[in-house]
């Protein structure tokens, strides 16, 4: 026996077999927590940072396949996104880059009107006779063009409504007729007859200046009362906003005495404003005579005495109301009876298209029929160097003069016109060809860049666009979401020592639920939250290493979380939400968003959200996002 | 999981056996000391393979995703998806050391009550003891992919990342953490000792031999669940006993050849009882993660069967050499579902085949010269699962090479 327990103790000392030898061998790398210092508000300017953001509250037979392609959609409109946020951006820079190219070709401008009014006056020097003649020619010509082309018009079918065409076309006269009554170079020039705004209006224009102060002044004068007192005042525009009311005519009234008594301080008022930049803002120039401010839309007259009324400014005019009409008469809406044929009315219409082609070419050197055309109106600087009228040596301004600087754009287009104009001295006629062919590449390369900015800002939001409604459809599809609530909005705020953060859920409502916490997260009462406010609706808190920030909602009712349908026509805003969930009574809301920046430009704030009910159990599971309101 | 050893208990067959029984009245006081080293195994295809090896492993993505439920594990699976990582892609490798040690020591007290019938009790005493190495290697491009897609601010899941990166870094310790938060005990070093299942035997001649050159005895008995069962929060266990009352029965049959010669053929059935304890509810899907239950279980019956040749010569000599074969069939439980059902019974049919070898001296034919006053024996047996194309494969038995020292008094 003893044998035997010694064999034991001996074989129970002998201990374990040898395990074999195992290693632990890993290389990886810990992922460290983004770096968000102060939730990005140190970057800020005014401390201050908001977010827009979704809430998506998930079915429990969301498929894989859902998840994943919300996933990939959502990612690629936030791509999108900052896509389109750095093309915006870089052609903002661009743009900037662009508008400094300017004053080159405004110089250059200058420099050829300078050439050809020089060459004007040689080649009107050394052939006095065949100018006068050419002249009387095209003054015919131009003059009689319109009617002549309103007459063809009305051949063609006897129910054509030419008064209305006239209307408009008159219309279109007006606003040539205040883009030169505004025109410094108008303005600060004299002439030996009435300029005409533009030739092709001159019909027009004959049957308006009627009076003495139109009349031509052999000694030369400006013709600033002419154009302003029978033109700009009796101009439809004028007529249809300030003659119906009684108050508003006392305007007009106001304005003609100060035209008629004090030209030449209204001269000043318009050309001081007009070279100012700060064009958006009031300019106090004149304190006896008022003041006069240049919008982007509008020039506001401030008499010393009564009230300040509005004139449209030329573009305006043309692009709000003109080329309306104009668009819609190319579409045959208004120049042809019904019961014409097709084919009168497409030869109507290639008439007057090529008509009115032509005419709005001459100001803006494009089509009508591009729909860039109303973008680039909108450049005054366009408009600028395309009224520019033509200055003589002498700075008397004949209407030959200017009426052949329309010429310049008009003979390419009109055949008839190409023989007509005056022959240039050889060299002169070689100079000034160069300096345009200079002009012109400086012009093109100007507009081609522009165009090129103008197509890659509105791809960058066409795409943006596109994602963003694949994103919503994406959420929006059956089984996916219980409910979305597409346009949420959280707001940091930093004062001193406190965030201060607004919740919103939805874009229409003005409720709101305000929390507090402090620099290093710790959740305290809001010092500026009035007491009615602090109802504890919202608790906040922050994690400052982590970038996690702790939202707890209650009072889920009165932020809007409530049944919304899913039909949109029951809605005028926010259409992509919607919640199938009738009841969120005695439901909390728990969001843990952590911070981070997608592509190293958008800040993002983006976790779960939990609905819990009273028992602490969670009911409904959410995925929570916000990005940066991106500004543009 | 289910404990990692799970060994067949050997001592019911401990021996070369025999028809022989006590004279009456005769007294017979047997130390049996045994140690077994216990570091492979059968698995259920008859391949043998380390006890640790459902610790070495590759853990793939896909047991990621069977660590999440309901919209986080379809949020998951999306991910993938839109990453093109399949859940067969390996994150990490664990590999695995266990070896053990069992030593019984277990007394035999058998009487003579007739000229025909033996009684004996067997009690045996364990001594365990085991240990674990653990290993682990990250498959760096991986896990680290996985880390980086997650704390993209694509996904700005950088918590996640986290969580990835402390399980995947060092995947013992993520082990460790996970059997520790489910309640196991870490794997490490274990060791007990204590009371197994107590065997009460009758052992009843047949045939004495006397008139012919057979021998034929019947043994039957009572095994009482004595000893400890496994414990469920202990993968690295050795369990003592089965939990459950058995009842065996069984021939045995001599046949003298002369020379001091015989030959011994046997055959034993054992039923196993239901029984009670509390096991894991383990799933094919989920071994860790799971709860304990107290189920009720039938372990599969047992049926031996063997053949040997043993000598003895009037010195005393004994030499014997035998071919045992162990089965038992499949165990059965009453589980809350039938998946948990599966997964406790799976690998549950054993088969072992046994060759024994025995050397020992007896002083009784010496004391029957009057040569010496204490009749007694001494053998040590060496007792070996062996694996051969010739013979059935083995299933789910512990590769043992089994030392047992033997002392036989009679008084």
């Amino acid at each position: 026996m003893h044998v035997i327990f010694l064999l034991l103790v001996t074989l129970s000392s002998c201990g374990m077999p040898e395990l074999d030898k195992q290693v632990i061998d890993s290389n990886l790398v810990r992922p460290e927590w983004p770096i968000v210092e102060g939730l990005y508000l140190h970057n800020s300017k005014d401390n201050q940072l908001n977010l827009k953001g979704s809430i998506l509250i998930w079915d429990d037979n969301v498929s894989v396949a859902d998840i994943k392609y919300l996933s990939e959609v959502s990612n690629h409109k936030k791509a999108q996104t900052v896509h389109y946020e750095q093309t915006f951006q870089r052609v903002r820079s661009e743009r900037q880059q662009l508008a400094k190219s300017q004053p080159q070709i405004d110089a250059k401008v200058v420099e050829l009107q300078k050439l050809r009014n020089e060459a004007y006056h040689r080649a009107r020097q050394v052939n006095a006779d065949e100018w006068q003649r050419q002249r009387q020619r095209l003054w015919q010509l131009g003059s009689e063009w319109l009617p002549s082309k309103l007459e063809a018009l009305a051949k063609l079918d006897e129910d054509w409504d030419r008064t209305a065409t006239e209307q408009v076309l008159h219309r279109y006269c007006q606003g040539k007729l205040f883009a030169m009554a505004v025109n410094p170079q108008f303005l600060q020039h004299q002439f030996t007859e009435r300029p005409t705004p533009h030739i092709m209006c001159e019909s027009y224009y004959r049957e308006l200046f009627t009076s003495e102060i139109c009349q031509p002044a052999p000694a030369g004068k400006d013709y600033l009362q002419c154009i302003w007192l029978d033109g700009v005042l009796v101009s439809d525009y004028f007529r249809e906003t300030y003659q119906k009311v009684e108050k508003q005519r006392d305007k007009i009234v106001a304005l003609r005495k100060m035209i008629s008594e004090q030209p030449q301080q209204f001269k000043k008022l318009i050309l001081a404003t007009y070279n100012d930049p700060r064009k958006s803002r009031y300019l106090k120039f004149y304190q006896r005579v008022g003041q006069i401010g240049f919008g982007d839309r509008s020039i506001t007259i401030r008499p010393p005495k009564g009230q300040p009324f509005i004139l449209q400014t030329v573009h305006d005019v043309e692009s709000a109301a003109q080329l309306e009409d104009l668009e819609s008469l190319i579409a045959g809406n208004r120049l042809f009876a019904s019961s014409a044929s097709t084919t009168e009315i497409n030869e109507r219409r290639v008439l007057l298209v090529s008509a009115l082609q032509m005419m709005a070419k001459s100001v803006t050197g494009t089509s009508v029929s591009d729909y860039k055309f109303n973008r680039e109106l909108a450049v005054p600087n366009y408009d600028r160097v395309n009224l520019d009228l033509c200055v003589d040596n002498d700075s008397i301004l004949s209407p030959l003069a200017e009426f052949a600087c329309n010429l310049r754009d008009l003979r390419q287009l009109l055949p008839e016109l190409q023989e007509v104009v005056g022959s240039l001295l050889a060299e002169d006629q070689l100079l000034i060809t160069t300096v345009s062919a200079a002009l012109e590449r400086l012009q093109d390369n100007y507009r081609q860049t522009f165009d090129r900015l103008e197509a890659e800002d509105s791809e960058a939001f066409a795409s943006y666009s596109q994602a963003l409604d694949k994103a919503v459809n994406a959420a929006r599809s059956d089984n996916l979401a219980q409910a979305l609530f597409a346009q949420a909005e959280l707001q940091i705020t930093q004062r001193d020592d406190i965030y201060a953060v607004t919740f919103k859920l939805l874009e229409a409502s003005d409720t709101h639920h305000v929390a507090c916490f402090t620099t290093s997260g710790e959740a305290v009462s809001c010092p500026l939250v009035k007491e009615s406010e602090k109802e504890q609706l919202l608790r906040a808190s922050y994690h400052v290493e982590q970038g996690k920030l702790t939202l707890e909602l209650s009072s889920l009712e009165q932020l809007g979380f409530a049944y919304l349908s899913r039909d949109s026509d029951e809605r005028t805003t926010d259409r992509a939400s919607f919640c199938d969930i009738e009841q969120f009574g005695n439901l909390s809301l728990e969001i843990e968003i952590y911070a981070n920046k997608y592509a190293d430009s958008l800040e993002i704030l983006s976790g779960n959200g939990l609905f819990k009910n009273n028992n602490g159990e969670t009911i409904y599971q959410a995925s929570v996002g916000f990005e940066r309101r991106v500004e543009l | 999981m289910k404990s990692l050893i799970s060994i067949a208990l050997f001592l019911s067959c401990l021996a070369l056996e025999n028809a022989k029984v006590l004279p009456a009245g005769i007294r017979r006081v047997n130390i049996k000391a045994v140690q077994v080293d216990l570091a492979n195994k059968f698995n259920d295809k008859g391949k043998l393979i380390a006890l640790a090896e459902p610790l070495s492993k590759d853990i793939t993505m896909g047991e990621v995703l069977k660590g999440k439920e309901g919209l986080d594990n379809s949020k998951l699976q999306a991910f993938l998806q839109e990453n093109s990582i399949s859940e067969a892609q390996v994150l990490g490798s664990l590999s695995a050391d266990l070896k053990g040690r069992m030593q019984v020591i277990a007394p035999v007290i058998a009487y003579g009550v007739t000229e025909r019938l033996t009684v004996a009790l067997a009690v045996p005493y364990y001594f365990a003891r085991t240990d674990v190495a653990l290993g682990y290697r990250a498959n760096d491009d991986n896990a680290q992919n996985f880390i980086n897609l997650l704390s993209n601010p694509r996904y700005n899941q950088v918590a996640s990342a986290q969580e990835v990166y402390d399980n995947f870094s060092d995947g013992v310790a993520a082990l460790n953490s996970k059997l520790k938060d489910n309640g196991y005990q870490q794997l490490g070093p274990w060791q007990q000792h204590g009371l197994g299942d107590l065997t009460l035997a009758f052992k009843s001649q047949l045939i004495d031999g006397k008139s012919s050159m057979i021998r034929l005895a019947n043994l039957s008995g009572v095994v009482a669940p004595t000893g400890r069962t496994d414990d469920p929060d202990v993968l690295s266990d050795v369990p003592f006993g089965d939990g459950s009352w058995d009842l065996f029965t069984g021939l045995i049959c001599d046949q003298e050849l002369g020379a001091g010669v015989f030959t011994n053929q046997f055959a034993k059935f054992t039923y196993q009882t239901e029984a009670e304890r509390e096991v894991r509810l383990v799933t094919a899907d989920e071994a860790l993660a799971v709860d304990k239950q107290s189920l009720t279980y039938k372990l599969g019956n047992k049926f031996d069967i063997g053949a040997s040749v043993q000598w003895a010569n009037d010195l005393g000599i004994e030499l014997g050499l035998g071919y045992e074969f162990n089965s038992k069939s499949a165990d059965s439980y009453q589980a809350p579902t039938v998946a948990i059902e599966k997964e406790l019974e799976k690998d549950s049919v054993t088969r072992a085949n046994n060759v024994e070898l025995k050397v020992g001296y007896s002083s009784v034919p010496a004391f029957r010269r009057q040569e010496i006053p204490v009749p007694f024996n001494v053998s040590v047996l060496y007792k070996q699962v062996v694996d051969s194309e010739l013979l059935a494969q083995n299933r789910n038995v512990a590769a043992t090479k089994l030392f047992s020292l033997d002392l036989n008094l009679y008084f």
